[in-house]
């Protein structure tokens, strides 16, 4: 295979990083001082979500795109993440109503990561060993028993009702309410994005990152090579599971109230779509998935309750014509040129 | 070769579709900024200041703004709530609108969940500036994005029954109906009228419905001659209740209280019957439902239930003048009856508003809130009187009703010609 | 006492109608391998095929139910033929093919939102006298006792279809080995497609059962589809007696945890067993093949 130009090198990249990083810190604040565009809160609120969802989307490939596991439950670990951080911040409910003290948001968000991590390898001792399918079955028990768990506790989480008044994020006196602006939050989001998609680009082409992919391809004959197979799943579960409970706080502390219903087991499916249709297995298809399905559902408001149906097509279209997902679009055109030029196709 | 065409194809659709996404924002903001030079003028003319931002969309004088679920769980409610605010605001227009012009409509729907109503609060507010809010039945959305609403200066007047959110403190926030609280101690009176001495309960884990129950709970407590036998939950998202239901016969009720939205009730009525319970049936507000007669057929008879407004099964049957009017313009749009009184509750909520504009001379935020705290006005719901409350409610207490012979009449008038204990077992 | 027959009553309907589904989706599982998303959508939307029928153009129900079941089987061999069969001859990943199924399920869903609007509509009552019938002092309704009756011929037609027909002979070789079936001579595509049909008509006839019961309502089907995957799984996934044996445990254990335990927690209890037959004994009450 000969290097497709200048981007597919190791500096070419670094450079692309660093040119779409500056974008998006540079737009918005542009943006929001009425020097481009017109300021518009609507698309920060737009924006903190696409930053929360790929972080969600980037958590999940470690599971599913470089270790081959499937999760109809990720919503789980994403409303352990919500509800913990609230619990653990809010003056009305849970560490708050007991003893009076609680955590500073930014601390909270950080430490019920860790828990959701804890829980997801815990999750993944028995889903270590199973096929396919029941591994997909196990991920929707979960996912309904934490949500039951949410909605049928209501001296911990007020059930139904959900809480409201979230405190919002403070660091070193510098807040991040969301309630008039959300272009501080956005970031923060941001600011979080980069560093977990570094730690993901770092744990892939680490040691155990090569063992997972070895599980992903052959399971078998990662364990004749020594890797720890079922060690490895717990580790990729928990990563996963921290990304995922990290964006669950996140999330809270943007929209400032929390009930079950978000956490459907629905919200999973939606998930792995996104991922899906971004295209799994690299950096950049989780980014595009999480951005594309947010500006889709936000693009087909205007078809009111066609928006659903469509959706379902067009999710269907990708799974038949384009299995690689948004990201292996470029590939597809380079092969189909190549193709073209007389050069041999494989598919 | 079908590949590629197929490649192409998709990114095209793709393509467009989040162009047309981000194009709809540009052509928004470019409707916006060319409105806020345009707007200067009829500013001057009503003689009103307008906030910062504020600017209305499009060629009208004042837009409403409403996030509500015509998709997702609640969808009947959702859709009839949709369709009282267009009726009203049609019904405004042609009468020359308010403050000079016409009044333009944006909606957002939420898909009944609260992460929508937070997306379409702030798609409302920021990127289509929109005078005045209409909330979703949805308490839980309203409650979720009322920090929002009260921070942008936008009056908003609500559908929800639970009286939580406006108990929060917030100023800009309104009720067009009255509470759920006000209907437990009648529906617990109408329980000592027909002689109900002992009551199981089936409550849907929804706020709504817990939020009434707790209401109900605390009258009573207060209640010596009705003993409660039993209180099971019905869990959000299931549709069958055989085993609760049958273990709550088990211990001989004379009263059953279902506390449920309008789906799940008239499954809960069904499945009751069915289990050869012929006695009395409580419910809240959603038993007006007119779904619950069909579903439950005959079953329905015997339901006893608070409610603000209860639709008839034709215009001609409405209680007053104006609900007859309502109805008839409903029915002239819609081709049918509401599904809902949620459509009530949306007129009515329209109607506060663009009096209250109209009285103030002004789309401005604050002054339309204070206009609306001292309104005193006649809707399908009663005489709302904002002056008597000093939260956002405009009434109290509720009517009950019962369905009898497959209509649903007023408890009082069937006291006055039948057996209280004609649905007694 | 009176108590326990409604409560056996009820719970056998429940089974029965997951028994439907987790039937189709064990027979899915057998002949193809892959797990199937689409079985509650396709019961909702064959209670919605049936109520067209029978409630709005008022067919007499017994053709009714036949041509919807008639319809329901084309769809799941429409299904199969255009987007299942494409996805393998492509040798696309497991999972794509359960996703394809997860679209295609959120494809029915809102297009019979859209046909038949999001209310709820009354299934009218199948016999003309719909008063419960007395057993001792407990009543049950006509509906529940045809639907027991209904799903267990059912069942039973299937078992005598796989068994001593020369077309279930078969569907049963090319499940236990496609090549060496092909080898023999038997059509091993139209077997598959023709096994997502049964599967679909028998979601079908679940649906239509239930409908007086449940109504004919667009979102019926979430709630539904999970406990039948919980089903499948306790009996065995692919295991075709075990999904009906894990259907009725399911059935029989919701309604009775809900009426003699607790009505809150009752999902908690379901979901808690699937995952400890899940850890405990993942292959299910009839053992089928679970680990890597």
């Amino acid at each position: 295979m000969k290097k497709n130009g200048f981007f597919e090198t190791k500096k070419g990249k670094t450079i692309a990083a660093a040119v779409i990083l500056a974008l998006l810190v540079i737009i918005p604040l542009l943006m929001d001082n009425n020097i481009i565009l017109k300021q518009n809160k609507y698309f920060y609120v737009l924006l903190c979500l696409i930053g929360i969802y790929t972080i969600i989307t980037s958590g999940l490939d470690i599971l599913f795109g470089y270790t081959g596991q499937i999760s109809f439950g990720h919503a789980g670990f994403f409303c352990i993440g919500a509800y913990g951080s609230v619990l653990l911040t809010h003056p009305g409910w849970g560490l708050g109503k007991l003893t009076g003290y609680v955590l500073p948001p930014i601390l909270s968000i950080l430490l019920v990561a860790c828990i959701t991590a804890c829980i997801g390898a815990l999750l993944a001792v028995p889903a270590s060993k199973l096929v396919f399918h029941f591994l997909s079955m196990l991920t929707i028990a979960f996912n309904q028993i934490i949500y039951l768990i949410a909605n049928n506790f209501s001296w911990l989480t007020n059930g139904s009702i959900g809480i409201t008044s979230v405190p919002a994020v403070t660091i070193l006196g510098f807040s991040f309410s969301t309630v008039s602006s959300k272009l501080r939050y956005y970031y923060l989001v941001l600011f979080f994005v980069i560093v977990l998609l570094v730690v993901k680009t770092h744990i892939i082409n680490s040691r155990v990152g090569r063992g997972l992919i070895a599980i992903r391809e052959n399971p078998t004959a990662a364990n004749g090579c020594g890797i720890n197979v079922a060690k490895y799943k717990i580790m990729s579960f928990a990563i996963s599971a921290f990304y995922v409970g990290l964006a669950g706080g996140l999330y809270v502390h943007m929209i400032g109230f929390v009930s079950p219903d978000t956490f459907i087991q629905n919200t999973s499916v939606i998930f792995i779509t996104m991922l899906l249709f971004g295209g799994s297995g690299n950096l950049v298809g989780p980014i595009l998935g999480a951005a594309v399905i947010t500006f889709i559902q936000e693009g087909l408001q205007s078809l009111a309750d066609y928006r659903m149906l469509i959706y379902g097509v067009l999710l269907l279209i990708i799974i038949l014509f384009q299995p690689q997902g948004l990201s292996g679009l470029g590939k597809t055109f380079s092969g189909l040129a190549a193709r073209g030029k007389g050069g041999e196709s494989n598919g | 070769m079908k590949r590629k065409v197929v490649s192409v194809l998709l990114t095209a659709v793709l393509a467009a579709t989040v162009l047309s996404g981000c194009k709809a924002e540009e052509v928004a903001n470019q409707n916006a900024s060319a409105n806020n030079q345009e707007s200067t003028p009829s500013t001057e003319e009503g003689g009103a200041s307008q906030t910062e931002g504020e600017a209305p969309a499009g060629d009208y004088s004042y837009v409403i703004g409403h996030y509500g679920g015509i998709t997702g769980g609640v969808a009947t409610a959702g859709t009839a709530g949709y369709e009282g605010i267009q009726l009203a605001i049609k019904d405004w227009n042609e009468k020359g609108g308010v403050l000079g012009g016409q009044i333009g409509f944006e909606f957002y729907d939420d898909g009944s969940t609260t992460e929508g109503a937070v997306k379409g609060v702030t798609y409302l507010l920021e990127e289509k500036n929109v005078n005045g809010l209409i909330s979703s039945q949805l308490s839980g959305n309203i409650q979720a994005t009322g920090d929002q609403v009260e921070a942008a200066q936008v009056p908003e007047v609500g559908t929800g029954m639970n009286p939580a959110w406006l108990q929060q403190g917030w100023s800009y926030l309104f009720r067009s109906v009255p509470s759920n609280a006000g209907g437990a101690q009648p529906l617990v009176d109408a329980m000592k009228s027909v002689g109900v001495t002992d009551l199981g309960a089936l409550i849907y884990q929804d706020d709504g419905n817990t939020s009434a129950w707790n209401y109900v709970t605390e009258v009573l407590d207060n209640t010596p001659e009705i003993n409660v036998t039993t209180v099971e939950q019905a869990m959000v998202g299931e549709s069958d209740w055989t085993g609760t239901l049958s273990s709550i016969i088990a211990t001989n009720p004379n009263g059953v209280l279902i506390f449920a939205q309008g789906e799940q009730a008239s499954l809960m009525i069904k499945q009751l019957r069915d289990l050869g319970y012929g006695g009395y049936i409580f419910g809240p507000e959603t038993f007006s439902l007119p779904d619950i007669r069909n579903v439950a057929g005959a079953g329905a008879n015997g339901i006893i239930f608070f409610a603000p407004h209860c639709i008839p099964d034709s215009p001609e049957e409405a209680n007053t003048p104006e609900e007859k009017e309502f109805l008839e313009k409903y029915v002239a749009e819609y081709g049918r009856m509401p599904a809902s009184d949620v459509a009530y509750r949306a007129w009515d909520a329209t109607n506060i508003l663009l009096t209250a504009v109209e009285k103030a001379g002004t789309a401005d935020g604050p002054t339309v809130r204070d206009t609306i705290k001292g309104l005193q006005m006649d809707i399908l719901a009663g005489k709302a009187d904002f002056t008597a409350y000093d939260n956002g409610e405009c009434l109290s207490g509720q009517q009950i009703y019962i369905t009898h012979d497959g209509k649903n009449i007023l408890f009082s008038k069937f006291l006055e010609e039948n057996d209280p204990a004609l649905y007694m077992k | 006492m009176s108590m326990f027959i409604s409560l056996l009553v009820g719970g056998l309907v429940l089974g029965c109608t997951y028994g439907m589904l987790s039937l189709g989706l064990s027979l899915i599982y057998q002949a193809s391998g892959f797990m199937n998303f689409t079985q509650a959508n396709l019961l909702m939307f064959g209670a919605f095929v049936c109520y067209q029928f029978f409630g709005v153009w008022e067919i007499p129900f017994v053709i009714s139910l036949i041509l919807s079941v008639a319809i329901m089987f084309c769809v799941g061999w429409g299904i199969e033929r255009v987007v299942i069969r494409r996805l393998v001859a492509k040798k696309a990943k497991n999972v794509y093919v359960v996703l394809s199924t997860i679209a295609i399920s959120i494809i029915i869903e809102n297009l019979a939102m859209l046909i038949w609007n999001p209310r709820q509509h009354y299934f009218p009552s199948i016999f003309k006298d719909s008063s419960p019938i007395k057993i001792g002092s407990a009543s049950i309704g006509k509906e529940s006792l045809l639907c027991i009756v209904v799903a267990l011929a059912a069942m039973v037609a299937l078992h005598f279809f796989l068994n001593k027909t020369k077309f279930g002979t078969a569907m049963r070789a090319a499940a236990q080995n496609k090549t060496a079936a092909s080898c023999m001579g038997i059509n091993v595509n139209k077997t598959i497609g023709i096994t997502y049909g049964i599967a679909a008509a028998l979601a079908c006839l679940g649906g239509i059962l239930i409908a007086p019961k449940m109504t004919a309502y667009y979102q019926v089907g979430n709630q539904i589809s999970m406990k039948s995957f919980a089903g499948a799984v306790i009996g065995g996934y692919g295991h075709i007696y075990g999904a009906i044996v894990g259907a009725m445990f399911v059935g029989l254990l919701e309604t009775f945890v809900g009426a003699y335990i607790s009505s809150a927690y009752k999902e908690l209890i379901v979901y808690g067993v699937m995952i400890l037959f899940m850890i405990i004994k993942p292959s299910g009450l009839f053992n089928a093949k679970v680990y890597e």
